[in-house]
């Protein structure tokens, strides 16, 4: 299927993507603010469940029954 | 009550080291992967520098299949067996396979219009992977749309069962129906039919998209694991406000 290696593109022929610019650089766009997206929701999420469950340790902790 | 928290006490000890690993080797295989795919391959002889897509599309429809697999495995022992994981790590899961059946058919649509010429086509490939993404987001609707934790995982749980017929059907589709769809060409019993400078940087990819599930899945299970116990931790307190101020009977009334 292969043409032969091609190792480094000249810049011009590589942005072009030989006439499909339009369609592989908009597909590697998505994926990469999509992969993102999921990084940082993961974490968002995160740190805002450990935040609100270390507030209720410390409503918990104060307790009447504990003093 | 701390048989139950046992184990996912266990599991978090073991994630926290465990995805830090997941997430350096998900960059690296990422960054040699993009390499590969756009610096490093041969443009494919018919269909020209489109063939790059196939890096970002196939690492994306295998991994909204296999997220999937994983959800309906942990679906059945979570109905089977109860275990107080299984269905955390079925809900955690769920948000990642959505976005990975999205890329799919997203950057499916941006390969098949310059190829096939059309964005989308309703054959039995496309819309079985579009069913899918329904799957998916009728799953995570399920979890959202349920207070009660117990009774939300059981319903999830016969959903992501139920739905698991479509995953031989997305497999198969391509041998079954004809479509604009190239078969398999990859996993074969005949070995696959791809060039190895393709195969190569499909591979590193592959990689790539699993061991960025891997480690995100790790942090979105502990953080279930946390907000469950935040969860708990919120009506003990309520209750105990209720006894201590004496307000109970007129919350209640």
């Amino acid at each position: 299927m292969a043409q032969g290696r091609r190792v480094m593109p000249d810049p011009g022929n590589f942005f072009d993507m030989g006439g499909y610019a339009a369609f592989v650089w908009p597909a590697y766009g998505v994926s990469l603010v999509v992969l993102c997206a999921l990084v940082a929701g993961t974490l968002i999420r995160r740190r805002r469940v450990l935040r609100q469950l270390a507030a209720l340790e410390r409503a918990a902790g104060n307790s009447p029954e504990n003093q | 009550m701390i048989q139950r928290f046992a184990n996912p006490k266990r599991f978090d000890a073991i994630a926290r080291r465990v995805a830090p690993v997941m997430a350096v080797a998900a960059a690296a295989c990422l960054a040699w992967g993009v390499w590969l795919a756009l610096f490093d391959s041969p443009p494919d002889f018919r269909q020209g520098d489109t063939v790059r897509i196939m890096y970002v599309h196939v690492p994306a429809a295998w991994m909204a299949s296999a997220v999937y697999v994983l959800i309906a495995v942990a679906s059945a022992v979570s109905l089977i067996f109860r275990h107080p994981l299984a269905d955390v790590a079925a809900r955690a899961a769920a948000p990642f396979g959505l976005a990975f059946t999205f890329l799919a058919l997203v950057t499916g649509s941006l390969w098949g219009k310059p190829m096939w010429g059309t964005w989308w086509v309703w054959d039995a490939r496309l819309t079985s992977v579009l069913v899918l993404f329904f799957l998916y987001a009728g799953y995570i609707a399920v979890w959202q749309a349920m207070e009660d934790t117990q009774k939300a995982a059981r319903a999830a749980a016969i959903l992501a069962l139920a739905g698991s017929v479509n995953i031989p059907i997305i497999r198969f589709s391509v041998d079954w129906w004809n479509s604009l769809h190239q078969p398999a060409s990859v996993f074969r019993a005949e070995g696959p039919t791809i060039d190895s400078s393709m195969l190569w940087p499909l591979g590193v990819m592959a990689l790539a998209y699993t061991f960025l599930f891997a480690a995100l899945w790790l942090y979105a299970i502990r953080t279930e694991i946390a907000a469950r116990r935040a969860r708990t931790l919120a009506m003990m307190v309520a209750s105990r406000d209720e006894a201590a101020d004496g307000t109970g009977e007129a919350r209640h009334a």
